[in-house]
């Protein structure tokens, strides 16, 4: 990845075009991944902007990274959870952290597949991902989906490599004892 | 004991497979030269699991498990993002250009031209005025409605013409108008039903009931306000629901996931006196599960089970014993079980006996 590191360095020297281009490569894969975070389209957008705005206001102090993405992903991670930590506050003071993380931060694994597809299957599969919990539902997602290493989802979930292994673990332990695995197999075939 | 190749990411050495002995599909999916096998590249990792497999018959099944389950996986569509980045992308560098070039000037504006300016502004601001509250009494007046009523013992589901969904009990009586006004999106409920918002900003989605207001911007949740229940039922599956008492000026509540707000009005006609009360850990599955055609009991009392099996199954029920009333019972229900199965379910657990009258049911205590 020469090019993503060129490009890093020519944004943090300066150049508008170097930013404008992270942006545009960054932009649909960080409103899907905020997405999964908090249901607000509205607040994905202002803290996708907020964040580019902040790392252009910034650049000086940056430090060259070799990989971009995971970097985005966990700036966006943490300004979404400061957004919503300020929701919270503003909005009531009795709310307890179990309803916001498995609302707010939970990865609806409808989500997960384009909606046109209605294979009946999709369904078993869709109870698969469900039986996952949140953090479970978010290392899939970043394996996956996003395709990030266990390096990188470290990274953006501020957890250890092993950690993240751990947690991938447990939630491909937990579909296949549920026998869906099953499922996903003929979804498959 | 053979060295596996230099294939993972970024020049990695992996570890060899026998010290870690996979024998489990969790094994290979957790494994980076494995998602590269399944890839079809580079051809090193495809030549390394290739002869691994030949070597270990024994775990053909595990390895061919773990790779569908991850053809599956990176086979899933990612949804298309439907927000415009070229827009976004100028929103961000005007901001910056903004910033940039954000020096205070201050200009001399003579006395006269602030006077003219305000008169104008003054003018202008009625004028527009005058033409919105025109605009919007016409938008009323030329308003078409729909009206769905559910009769009893039946389901209905409507999809709105901004895309909200809604999914109205029997017994209910549901009216929206064909085209939603620019400034909001309102409706009228009588009964229970189920709603998935779409998100509209600046458009929010207002639900009228007998007795409360519930304002919504995009979110799931349930309503239930009959007209022969004093209270209102508002139960949040996902966003934020805030829901404000008529008549009086009742100061809006704000009801988030997982909690239900019963409203009770103590006189309708006046509409005073409201009590709000809200439960926390509410089992919205419960709640809401009539939407997908099953009757579901979650510790009810036997006198409220009474009242949702007459809309479900379009009888009466009477029950002789007070006691009998206040028993609690769990159960869930498919669609094509009778009255009978659900009352002989009961009856397993207490002793009960009831008696039908055409489509009157009496139960009493044996």
């Amino acid at each position: 990845m020469e090019d993503e590191q060129g490009l890093w360095i020519q944004f943090l020297k300066g150049s508008e075009k170097a930013l404008a281009d992270i942006f545009l490569q960054h932009h649909d894969d960080l409103i899907r991944y905020g997405l999964k975070l908090t249901k607000s389209t509205p607040m994905v957008e202002d803290c996708i902007q907020d964040l580019f705005f902040k790392l252009w206001k910034n650049r000086a102090n940056l430090q060259v990274v070799r990989i971009v993405k995971p970097y985005l992903f966990r700036s966006l991670r943490n300004h979404l959870v400061d957004s919503l930590e300020l929701q919270k506050q503003r909005i009531t003071q009795d709310l307890d952290e179990e309803t916001v993380y498995h609302f707010d931060l939970t990865y609806h694994a409808k989500d997960f597949f384009s909606e046109d597809s209605d294979d009946e299957n999709l369904d078993r599969v869709i109870d698969a991902l469900n039986l996952l919990t949140p953090r479970q539902r978010e290392v899939v997602y970043l394996r996956f989906f996003e395709n990030l290493d266990f390096e990188a989802i470290a990274k953006v979930m501020e957890m250890n490599v092993q950690s993240v292994r751990n947690v991938l673990h447990r939630g491909l332990l937990t579909m296949r004892k549920a026998s869906l695995l099953v499922a996903l197999l003929c979804y498959v075939l | 004991m053979i060295l596996s190749p230099c294939v993972g990411k970024r020049g990695t050495t992996l570890p060899g497979y026998m010290e870690r002995g996979y024998k489990n599909v969790e094994d290979f999916i957790l494994d980076e030269s494995f998602h590269e096998y399944v890839k079809g590249q580079p051809q090193a990792s495809v030549n390394f699991w290739n002869s691994w497999v030949a070597d270990h018959p024994a775990q053909e099944t595990a390895v061919a498990t773990a790779k569908n389950m991850l053809a599956t996986l990176f086979d899933a569509q990612k949804a298309d993002v439907t927000i415009d980045k070229q827009q976004a992308l100028k929103k961000l560098m005007r901001r910056i250009h903004q910033e940039e070039q954000h020096k205070p000037r201050t200009l001399f504006i003579p006395t006269w031209l602030k006077v003219a300016a305000i008169v104008l502004v003054t003018a202008g601001l009625t004028w527009l005025a005058m033409f919105y509250y025109q605009q919007q009494a016409g938008a009323i007046d030329s308003m078409a409605y729909n009206e769905i009523i559910v009769p009893i013992g039946e389901k209905s589901q409507v999809i709105l013409s901004d895309g909200t969904q809604v999914w109205i009990n029997s017994g209910s009586h549901f009216k929206y108008p064909t085209q939603f006004s620019i400034q909001s999106r309102e409706v009228l409920l009588s009964g229970e039903a189920f709603f998935d918002v779409t998100h509209r900003q600046g458009q929010p989605f207002k639900i009228f009931t007998k007795d409360s207001e519930i304002k919504v911007l995009g979110t799931a949740f349930n309503v239930k306000s009959y007209p022969d229940e004093v209270k209102t039922e508002t139960t949040v599956l996902r966003g934020l629901v805030s829901v404000q008492g008529l008549g009086r000026k009742n100061p809006p509540v704000l009801v988030r996931p997982k909690q239900a707000l019963e409203t009770r009005t103590d006189s309708l006609t006046t509409g005073s006196a409201v009590k709000n009360t809200i439960t926390n850990n509410v089992n919205v599955d419960a709640v809401t599960n009539w939407k997908d055609q099953a009757l579901v009991f979650a510790d009810e009392p036997l006198e409220d089970m009474a009242v949702k099996m007459e809309r479900w199954f379009n009888v009466q029920i009477t029950i002789t014993d007070d006691a009998l009333k206040k028993e609690r019972y769990n159960g869930k229900f498919a669609n094509n079980e009778t009255v009978y199965q659900v009352l002989k379910a009961i009856k397993l657990t207490t002793p009960i006996q009831y008696k039908a009258n055409g489509n009157h049911i009496i139960i009493s205590r044996k």
